[in-house]
């Protein structure tokens, strides 16, 4: 268990572009001008390039990822026969939420960052 | 009238199936199908355009591979090629890794043996796909040894279409990968299978294999230290087992014999310390061999285990002692800088950068990996905690090599095609067993009703087994709304890599594209004009100079000698060009009369942004008379009016803008404005005195004529362009070629 838990956070560090964030040392997070009014308006998603990321944009697709992952070892679980039924169904319902909601949030994100996707 | 309806059922009763044999029906029509897709999704780029090579490390494989064709294999394996490296040759047959280019010239010769007369570059460029579909057979094995045949054929069905594998092999892609990936992936069912059933046939079966891999590509290394890693990590848990023993021993002394047959490998397996590590675990296992021998001798188990502890100590005491004192007398190399830069990213940033600038040597952004894995990457932790729910001695294996190619596929962009097939695998137990679930709950919900209705015995029991059939369609619905639910995720992902198949992998990158205002294709077949009017209008001896990046091409299409390529084995030499290129006229003609060069090639569209940065920091490396700062402005590279006097006369901003100030590029823009950079350039008077325009490929009349407004990329330079293959988008070039008076 621990060290599934272990394993499940390098994955999350590596899928994050942790080794990108230490190499290129790109901002937390990017900013753009208003050309209107002045002001400085932040920007999550670095535009133009498939393989470049700002730290946060990185952080919030790999939880993602991850959480896709334990959504479907929550389904796993849940169909296990020795646990009560409450718990089964908690776990059923957990799961399919956390899968729907990292796909979905997933193809959002992915959409933002290339404009042109699936097109 | 009677016997009719009976000979009818008789003959359905005939060809009506047994269980076991529609299974089997079932599983290979899936596997056709498979291998039948895993080729005909590689071919977007044929289809488009023509059955060329494309990138610029295929034409060097493409030119051996013509060479082998015409001359057979004892020339070729002591050819020394003159045209590449002028003044300094380049020795091919001790330089490079023969499996591809022996692979094509067998597939070639099969088939003219066969009547079929193909040319050697149909063989070539359709070798990937042949390789990509032998891959997904493999994958399907793989799978069923480790979990079942279930998973075996989602594997083969998700590395069919996979876009991390696509990307380098689809049918044009004449490279190393296309063939090694497929090589990679057999020696390791090669070796599980081995381990598996400790057969000795098995175990030599996977030296062959990985005698193929080594022929094939550098990456080998990953194998050669993968495999004593999972031996290690067997040891560790106490699986020691006698077929773990005969695998690895047999694998380990022939594949190393094998492998010093490639001379470019040599003795590198005893003398590099990248190849050490199997040497240890090799004395590691003799030792354990032992210790279970003595084990079966005494019966004291105390005296026993007195008797390990000291030897497992000295045994690692020796070893430590012989690998410092190897280390130190300087027999064993060190690790090289391409191997080290894995373990440590930061270090190739500071000490190499001609490593660094390549753009598929970046580290990974998560969006490439969701580019190239999609749903995988929520199917990679969920079949992780199946395979650590069943441990086995496969599925540790399956485990590992996931893990640790994962950690390099983060590292660096290209090594993404290492981590597929474990990504493929991995994911594909998840679906399997997922799946399994969902159906045997489907199943198993029809049984108990059955016997509930036909048994029907006993009040309570029928009673109870009623209160379970009420949830029991609930359940059921669920199931199949769940597996529903999968079909769509998976058909997700077969539009998302077709998508991205399509659309990023299936560029040539010799002949770029770009969108007209009204959205029509425009082809910019810049490089090959250039390179035929290079093979046609100079004499044979003509030797020309470029930035390494074009150099496999120039030999290759244009048939001439060149004076550095895409090999970067001589960093002296390439920044000998870099310096001839940042430097003022009169310096870099003396450069360029003493490397006796006739014509001077550069690519404009993108060059005096980035890749000069590249130049200078080569450049400057070995020359320290290149000073970056000269270049910039406000530590930015500039091109307008604001830049730096250097930068403003140097080489090779002189040999791209020339005669470019009196140009329209833009319809309301001043002439000489850089489209690439979005400025009006600063110097717009060039005047060369020692070279002269000898040939500009026909898109500089293209970009005056039309005044569609084109988008744009904002491409950073040859570097980038050359070499990203995520980046094809919308860029546009023109060659020009300047002639040395």
């Amino acid at each position: 268990m621990t060290v599934f838990s272990l394993v499940l956070l390098t994955y999350f560090m590596v899928v994050s572009g942790f080794v990108y964030d230490v190499i290129v040392e790109p901002p937390g997070i990017g900013s753009t001008q208003d050309p209107a009014t002045g002001a400085v308006r932040p920007v999550v998603f670095l535009p133009g390039r498939v393989n470049g990321q700002y730290i946060i944009e990185g952080l919030s697709s790999g939880f993602m990822f991850v959480l896709g992952g334990i959504g479907i070892v929550l389904l796993d679980l849940a169909l296990d026969k020795n646990r009560a039924r409450s718990v089964k169904v908690s776990y059923a319902i957990a799961g399919i939420s956390s899968v729907v909601i990292a796909y979905v949030m997933t193809t959002l994100f992915i959409r933002i960052k290339i404009p042109g996707y699936l097109r | 009238m009677a016997t009719m309806p009976a000979s009818a059922s008789d003959l359905l009763k005939s060809f009506k199936l047994k269980t076991k044999q529609q299974e089997l029906l079932i599983r290979v029509s899936i596997l056709c199908l498979v291998y039948i897709l895993a080729f005909i999704t590689r071919l977007f780029s044929v289809l488009r355009y023509e059955s060329m090579i494309h990138e610029f490390d295929p034409y060097f494989n493409y030119r051996t591979t013509l060479y082998l064709t015409e001359n057979g294999f004892y020339d070729f394996w002591n050819w020394f090629d003159y045209e590449s490296w002028y003044p300094l040759g380049r020795i091919v047959g001790g330089t490079l890794y023969p499996g591809l280019m022996v692979t094509a010239v067998l597939i070639y010769r099969i088939l003219r043996f066969l009547r079929f007369a193909v040319h050697i570059r149909e063989v070539c460029v359709l070798t990937a796909p042949f390789f990509a579909s032998n891959t997904t057979l493999v994958a399907y094995f793989f799978g069923k040894e480790i979990w079942d045949s279930g998973a075996g054929l989602v594997a083969a069905i998700l590395i069919a279409v996979c876009p991390g594998y696509i990307s380098r092999s689809v049918a044009g892609s004449y490279d190393n990968e296309g063939v090694a990936i497929f090589a990679l992936l057999f020696t390791f069912y090669l070796f599980v299978k081995a381990v598996n059933t400790g057969s000795l046939a098995w175990s030599l079966a996977s030296a062959f294999g990985y005698f193929y891999m080594v022929s094939a590509w550098g990456g080998y290394v990953f194998i050669i230290n993968l495999i004593p890693l999972y031996v290690l990590v067997l040891l560790i848990t106490g699986r020691y087992s006698m077929r773990l023993y005969v695998a690895y021993n047999c694998m380990y002394i022939l594949g190393m014999l094998l492998a010093m047959q490639i001379r470019f490998v040599g003795f590198q397996h005893v003398q590099s310390g990248e190849h050490m590590a199997a040497m240890g675990v090799f004395f590691l296992m003799q030792v354990f061999y032992f210790l279970d021998w003595v084990k079966h001798m005494l019966s004291d188990t105390k005296l026993f285990q007195a008797f390990l502890r000291i030897t497992v100590t000295s045994a690692v005491a020796v070893g430590g002692i012989a690998l410092g004192l190897g280390m130190v007398s300087g027999y064993i190399s060190p690790w090289t800088g391409r191997f080290y830069s894995l373990l440590d990213p930061t270090y190739a940033k500071d000490h190499i950068p001609i490593i660094a600038s390549v753009s598929e040597h970046q580290p990974t952004a998560w969006s490439s990996f969701m580019f190239d894995f999609h749903i995988l990457l929520f199917l990679f932790p969920a079949g992780l905690y199946f395979c650590f729910k069943r441990l086995s001695d496969a599925t540790i294996f399956i485990v590992m090599y996931g893990l640790t190619s994962m950690y390099f596929a983060g590292v660096m962009v290209r090594l993404i095609l290492v981590a597929t097939p474990a990504v493929c695998l991995i994911s594909a137990i998840a679906v399997s067993a997922t799946v399994k679930n969902l159906t045997v709950l489907l199943r198993s919900k029809n049984k108990v009703v059955q016997t509930g209705s036909t048994k029907g015995s006993g009040g309570s029991k029928s009673s109870s087994k009623a209160l379970l059939d009420q949830s029991q369609p609930f359940q059921k619905n669920g199931a199949i709304a769940l597996l529903f639910g999968a079909f769509y995720l998976l058909s997700r992902y077969a539009t998302h890599c077709t998508w991205v198949t399509s659309e990023a992998y299936s560029s040539p990158s010799i002949v770029l594209a770009a969108r007209g205002a009204h959205g029509n294709r425009v082809i910019f077949d810049d490089y090959r004009e250039a390179y035929f009017w290079l093979r046609q209008n100079t004499p044979q001896d003509a030797k020309v100079m470029s930035w390494w990046d074009y150099g496999y091409q120039i030999t290759a299409m244009g048939n001439r000698t060149v004076i550095v390529d895409n090999n970067t084995w001589n960093n002296t030499h390439i920044a000998t060009v870099g310096r001839a290129m940042s430097s003022y006229e009169d310096e870099a003609i003396e450069i360029i009369r003493s490397l006796d060069v006739d014509y001077v090639l550069v690519v404009f569209g993108g060059v005096t942004g980035y890749s000069s940065d590249d130049i200078n920091k080569i450049g400057g490396g070995v020359f320290p008379v290149i000073k970056e700062p000269d270049y910039l402005v406000n530590g930015e590279y500039r091109v307008d009016k604001g830049a730096a006097p250097k930068m403003l006369n140097c080489l090779m901003y002189k040999l791209c803008y020339y005669r470019f100030g009196e140009m329209m590029t833009e319809y309301g823009k001043p002439p000489g404005y850089d489209r690439a950079r979005g400025v009006e350039i600063g110097n717009k008077d060039v005047k060369l005195e020692h070279l002269e325009e000898a040939f500009t490929t026909s898109n500089w009349i293209n970009l005056r004529k039309d005044n569609a407004s084109f988008q744009w990329c904002l491409s950073l330079g040859i570097v980038d362009l050359a070499l990203a293959t995520n980046q094809n988008f919308l860029e546009t070039e023109l060659l020009t070629l300047f002639q040395a008076t």
